[in-house]
């Protein structure tokens, strides 16, 4: 049994489908990309894996439980969900907005549990020494590390991250995306949106690629970053540098998929 | 949550707000001696000077208390859920609606039955604009509480204007402007037990929501996600609109309307609690108070001939408050 | 306020000085937050058994007698205030500090409620229910006696000649209808309240200018004495009115004569008398 499933998901958004027909299942220990253009229905996927996401036909199951019967908290408790970044950030500090990753478990006072996952939090993503410095005084890649912390404290089984990288300089990218290997490397599941082909090919040990609202292929990175598929999907033509693609030029739209 | 500082915070805004309990029964309007009253009151005497520290000095600093703090802790509880700083618990439009209710019991003379008919008419007016609140806004989210809550404000100021436009007595009219600018004068233990429950119920329900206003500093798909139900009936936004609706408008319908506390005090203290919502709630509470308690003060130690009115009195105060924060606002953004 | 705690304490020595004097059921201590009740206290009751009056009692504007409130403490209209004066009787009001007079009654004050004036008749009344009160009872007939004396000789008097209408123009634009103390007032004064006459006037929410000005009285009474400025008392002085009523036409009656139902109310009659002549005259 795998820990999270998602069988026959549909979505419609405003009267438009926004994912056709997925099918999805998540092993611990691995950290799988979620690949695509825009508009390809990623995000909305993600949301309808924690729950987020109304669905108009399918299940979501979590340790082989439907979500949809499941009780909030212990949903809450064993995934965790990061968006994408946006919005003016908060003003608390960063150690406390990383301590509220432990809401899920209504844990009151510093209690030694609390302690220890918000000290891991910010020692997995190199935060310890900022602890105590404002959120809103801290560089992008520094509160992009930090709302991932808040994610880790929750110390869940499943972590779902939206675009993590997507405003970050190639460093802290690196960066994020080890955290998340490290992560996944515990026996936890993670599930990563990325735009970034090349970060997708060398961290990710599984890739989804969707497009229009469904999976175009799922498997591992070389199987399914081909020239073929990239094409088809993205509709550029990469250019290869060893083992990872990078998109090179625009080629014209087809239908082909249509 | 706990916090040392913002629990040392606490510890000392309460210790000042019991101080000045103790200044508002010893200090009134009248020179009798406080201390003779105490004791009259201890031994069980009835004297004037435990009538007026008993029986009107107490209820009058027990509703500053109450009154002021409701309005602190809901202002802090609203704009930390509309992650609005300038929110206050007049949007909602519930103390219109108290305010109509009870100009509505001047405008039908039924105030010569008791005095007490005055809140009483008040609360009515206010848990009819709870209902309203409510129903409106159903399963909506901010934005539709925000639309409900500036509709029924409107429409209830308008119907307060309409009936003072009606009103043909001079005295009436006159009474009830007075009435609007808020008030603790001549307010006995009966007011009191008008505001109390209503106080106390919305309190807890807003204090239960506490958490789910932490979690919402992450975006409402984050807090949806750490397990906290938003929406519909028996979600975070019900009950805090409820707790505050039935808070703010029980304490209107006793004082008459009374601005600012609500919007200057969360202000004010969220630098010192870590800007964390949940951590501004018992430290607006207390602030509130003091705030109340320190206006009451100075209405009943101005002596002008006519008496200044206590919601005249905080919006003096904090209006300037509020510029001032405007200007160094500005300076940090230039 | 100083002056008013130093009176207090000579106050409260009061009673046990000027004990064994002749009337032994009058109240020592008299409370009022009544305007009218004010007004008959300074007739009946001893200065020093004053403890508090109404804040508006020294002002002239809607006061008689107010010169005589010089002196005497005057009390914000709170519970706190009425309770610490430790007054035998609280005078009170339908309208006015209703909190207060609550506040008063169930602490085990007597209460006394001085109900609004509508009559001439009603004045004899009004000063005996103040005198009860306070106990003196003879002190009010030797003020009721002149007064029936002389409303009786204005109501000998009465013009013979009743064509002449006045309208009384208040603040607000409101006119002042039958049934009231002013229209009482008019009548006596040799004048036909026009008010009641025309439909224009009866509306219940204040008359326009132009209804004044299409619609002349022979007399325009306008009551422009009280204080401060107010846009309702604007009104009053436009031009415009003051060119429809040129001054034989127009009359300043001070509200403090009609305001309450008072002995001095009758002077508003006489300068009503002296209108119509001067009109009669021309």
């Amino acid at each position: 049994m795998s820990l999270l499933t998602l069988e026959g998901i549909r979505v419609s958004l405003e009267g438009r489908s926004v994912i056709e027909r997925a099918d999805l299942a998540i092993e611990p220990g691995a950290v799988v990309g979620l690949l695509g253009p825009n508009g390809a229905g990623k995000s909305s996927l993600l949301r309808v894996a924690c729950g987020l996401q109304r669905v108009d036909a399918g299940a979501v199951r979590l340790e082989g439980q439907d979500l949809s019967t499941a009780q909030s908290r212990w949903k809450a408790r064993r995934m965790a969900f990061m968006p994408q970044e946006g919005g003016a950030p908060p003003r608390m500090g960063l150690g406390d907005l990383v301590a509220l990753g432990r809401l899920p478990w209504g844990e009151t006072g510093q209690t030694a549990r609390q302690h220890a996952a918000v000290r891991f939090a910010l020692s997995a993503t190199g935060l310890v020494d900022l602890a105590d410095r404002p959120a809103s005084s801290l560089s992008g890649g520094e509160r992009a590390r930090m709302f991932l912390a808040r994610t880790l404290a929750v110390d869940a089984r499943v972590i779902l991250v939206d675009e993590p990288v997507a405003a970050l300089d190639p460093a802290h990218a690196l960066s994020v995306m080890r955290i998340l290997r490290d992560v996944a490397a515990q026996g936890r599941a993670v599930v990563v949106v990325l735009h970034d082909l090349t970060l997708a090919a060398r961290f990710c040990d599984r890739l989804v690629l969707m497009t229009r609202g469904r999976i175009l292929a799922d498997g591992r990175p070389d199987e399914v970053l081909t020239d073929e598929r990239i094409a088809r999907a993205y509709h550029v033509r990469a250019r290869w540098l060893g083992e990872t693609p990078v998109p090179w030029e625009i080629i014209a739209h087809s239908d082909e998929d249509a | 949550m706990t916090h040392p500082s913002s629990r040392g915070l606490s510890v000392m805004l309460a210790a000042v707000m019991v101080v000045l309990l103790g200044f508002a029964l010893w200090h009134g309007e009248s020179e009798i001696s406080a201390w003779h009253g105490l004791c009259d009151i201890m031994a069980g005497r009835s004297s004037v000077a435990a009538t007026i520290v008993g029986q009107l000095r107490l209820p009058r600093a027990l509703l500053a208390v109450v009154i002021g703090g409701v309005l602190g802790c809901s202002g802090a509880a609203l704009q930390g859920y509309l992650r609005n700083p300038l929110a206050d618990p007049g949007v909602l439009g519930v103390s219109s609606g108290a305010a109509l209710g009870a100009v509505c019991v001047f405008y039908t003379g039924l105030l010569r039955l008791s005095v007490v008919m005055l809140p009483l008419g008040g609360l009515i007016g206010a848990l009819i604009a709870v209902m309203l609140l409510v129903g409106l806004v159903g399963r909506g989210g901010a934005v539709v509480l925000l639309l409900a809550g500036a509709a029924l404000s409107s429409l209830f100021a308008a119907l307060t204007a309409l009936t003072l436009n009606l009103v043909q007595n001079p005295y009436a009219s006159f009474e009830i402007a007075h009435w609007l600018m808020g008030s603790l004068t001549d307010r006995t233990f009966q007011h009191v037990l008008i505001c109390l429950p209503g106080s106390v119920v919305g309190l807890v329900l807003v204090a239960s929501t506490g958490r789910a206003l932490d979690a919402l500093v992450l975006g409402e798909d984050v807090a949806r996600s750490m397990g906290f139900i938003l929406h519909g009936w028996r979600g975070v936004q019900t009950r805090l609109v409820l707790g505050v609706a039935l808070a703010v408008g029980s304490c209107t319908a006793v004082s008459g309307a009374i601005g600012f506390v609500g919007l200057v005090i969360p202000h004010l203290l969220r630098p010192l609690t870590g800007y964390q919502p949940s951590r501004l709630l018992v430290p607006s509470f207390l602030g509130g108070a003091i705030m109340l308690l320190v206006a009451d003060d100075a209405v009943r130690a101005f002596n002008w001939g006519v008496e200044l009115q206590i919601g005249v009195l905080t919006a003096l105060a904090g209006a300037p408050l509020f510029l001032y924060r405007v200007v160094t606002l500005r300076r940090s953004t230039l | 306020m100083v002056k008013a705690i130093v009176l207090g304490a000579v106050l409260l020595l009061g009673p046990g000085l000027s004990g064994g004097g002749s009337a032994l059921a009058a109240s020592h201590r008299i409370a009022s937050l009544n305007l009218c009740a004010d007004q008959i206290i300074f007739m009946l009751a001893d200065r020093s058994d004053i403890v508090g009056l109404s804040p508006l009692a020294a002002d002239c504007a809607n006061t008689v007698l107010c010169e005589l409130a010089r002196g005497l403490p005057s009390m914000r209209p709170t519970g706190e205030a009425v309770l610490a004066r430790q007054p035998d009787v609280v005078f009170s009001s339908p309208f006015t500090a209703v909190a207060a007079t609550a506040i008063a009654r169930q602490a085990g004050l007597k209460t006394v409620d001085l109900p609004i004036a509508e009559s001439l008749a009603d004045v004899p009344e009004q000063i005996r229910i103040v005198a009860r009160a306070i106990g003196r009872e003879d002190r009010a007939e030797a003020i009721i006696a002149p007064f029936r004396a002389r409303l009786a000789q204005l109501q000998r008097t009465m013009p013979a000649d009743r064509r002449l209408t006045a309208l009384v123009y208040e603040a607000h634009g409101f006119v002042v209808h039958k049934g009231s103390l002013a229209d009482e007032v008019l009548t006596l004064g040799g004048f036909r309240n026009m008010a009641d006459e025309q439909s224009v006037f009866r509306g219940a929410n204040g008359v326009p200018l132009e209804a004044l000005i299409a619609n002349r009285a022979d007399l325009l009474v306008i009551d422009r004495s009280a204080k401060g400025y107010s846009l309702a008392q604007a009104m009053l002085e436009n031009p415009v009115l003051r060119q429809a009523y040129p001054a034989p036409h127009q009359l300043d009656v001070p509200a403090r004569l009609w305001l309450c139902a008072l002995p001095q109310t009758l002077d508003a009659v006489t300068r009503l008398r002296a209108a119509h002549a001067r009109l009669e005259a021309q």
